[in-house]
């Protein structure tokens, strides 16, 4: 029942900063708007620290940075609706610093939907148990499993047919 | 799996000076956007309730409903026996107000007027 004290808080931030990060960059392919969403979900959590225990901290700034995030992308899409811009379906990173991750895989991450997507990647990225994802979402252990496998599935048939296609160009 | 750079879940790194930017917006005084933020939905909240209410009001104080206190007031001077108040007299034919003259009456209950 300890509560998160400010002397730890900096340091929660650089543990979890990365993890965050990733998770949040997936979401939105763009690295410093991806930065930003991790700062402002810790800032929010810093803002509730009264109200927020040690043990839930962890699941409540995942749970704000993803939500922050789908807010983002949602804006996002809708403003690309709303103002008939030309820019691509796909979301890319535009910071002008490598974009690290192939468009194909973005391509493939981004059609999952939304509810597999984050246990997949809070899974693979954030290194979570299947009950700390529970925490996160609000899903039962078990839903996290089957959520997660289908999600590899879904991915891995979408990267497929580029692979076996590449290795035919090979041989 | 996470080393691989064709791998969807390779780690990066986020871009540098994270934990200073934190540690900064951490000291900075809170922003106000939320208060005012707040602020503003209650202060647009009850100009809308003002509106329903102006609406609601205005239906009820309508000119029907003016009618009805003139008759109300009328059935109270009768109902406590009081004789009705004379109110001035104001006749119009064509849009054009007319003049009038009263003429003596045997029956205090009733007037009669003469247009002129």
């Amino acid at each position: 029942m300890t509560r998160v004290d400010e002397a730890s808080w900096v340091e929660l931030y650089r543990v979890l900063e990365k993890p965050l990060y990733n998770v949040v960059y997936r979401w939105l392919w763009d690295r410093m708007e991806s930065q930003d969403v991790v700062q402002e979900a810790f800032l929010r959590c810093w803002r509730a620290r009264d109200r927020i225990r040690a043990e839930g901290f962890k699941a409540f700034v995942f749970r704000t940075a993803l939500n922050l995030a789908a807010n983002r992308r949602r804006r996002k899409k809708l403003w690309r609706l709303v103002s008939f811009d030309s820019l691509p379906e796909e979301p890319q990173d535009v910071s002008g610093t490598s974009s690290v991750v192939s468009p194909r895989i973005q391509r493939a991450i981004d059609e999952l939907p939304d509810r597999l997507k984050r246990v997949l990647l809070l899974c693979e990225l954030a290194g979570m148990s299947y009950g700390e994802v529970a925490a996160v979402t609000g899903v039962k252990e078990g839903t996290v499993g089957s959520r997660r496998n289908r999600a590899l599935a879904l991915l891995r048939e979408r990267l497929q047919p580029q692979e076996v296609m590449a290795d035919a160009e090979r041989s | 799996m996470q080393n691989d750079p064709e791998s969807p879940f390779e780690l990066l790194d986020p871009p540098p000076g994270g934990v200073e930017r934190i540690r900064s917006r951490m000291a900075a005084p809170e922003p106000v956007r939320g208060r005012l933020a707040v602020a503003g939905a209650g202060v647009a909240a009850l100009a809308v309730l003002g509106a329903l209410l102006a609406v609601v009001f205005n239906q009820r104080v309508g000119p029907d409903a003016g009618d009805n206190a003139i008759v109300a007031s009328h059935e109270l001077d009768r109902l406590l026996g009081r004789g009705a108040q004379p109110v001035p007299l104001t006749v119009e034919r064509d849009g054009q107000p007319v003049q009038t003259e009263e003429l003596p009456s045997a029956d205090p209950r009733v007037r009669i007027y003469q247009v002129l």
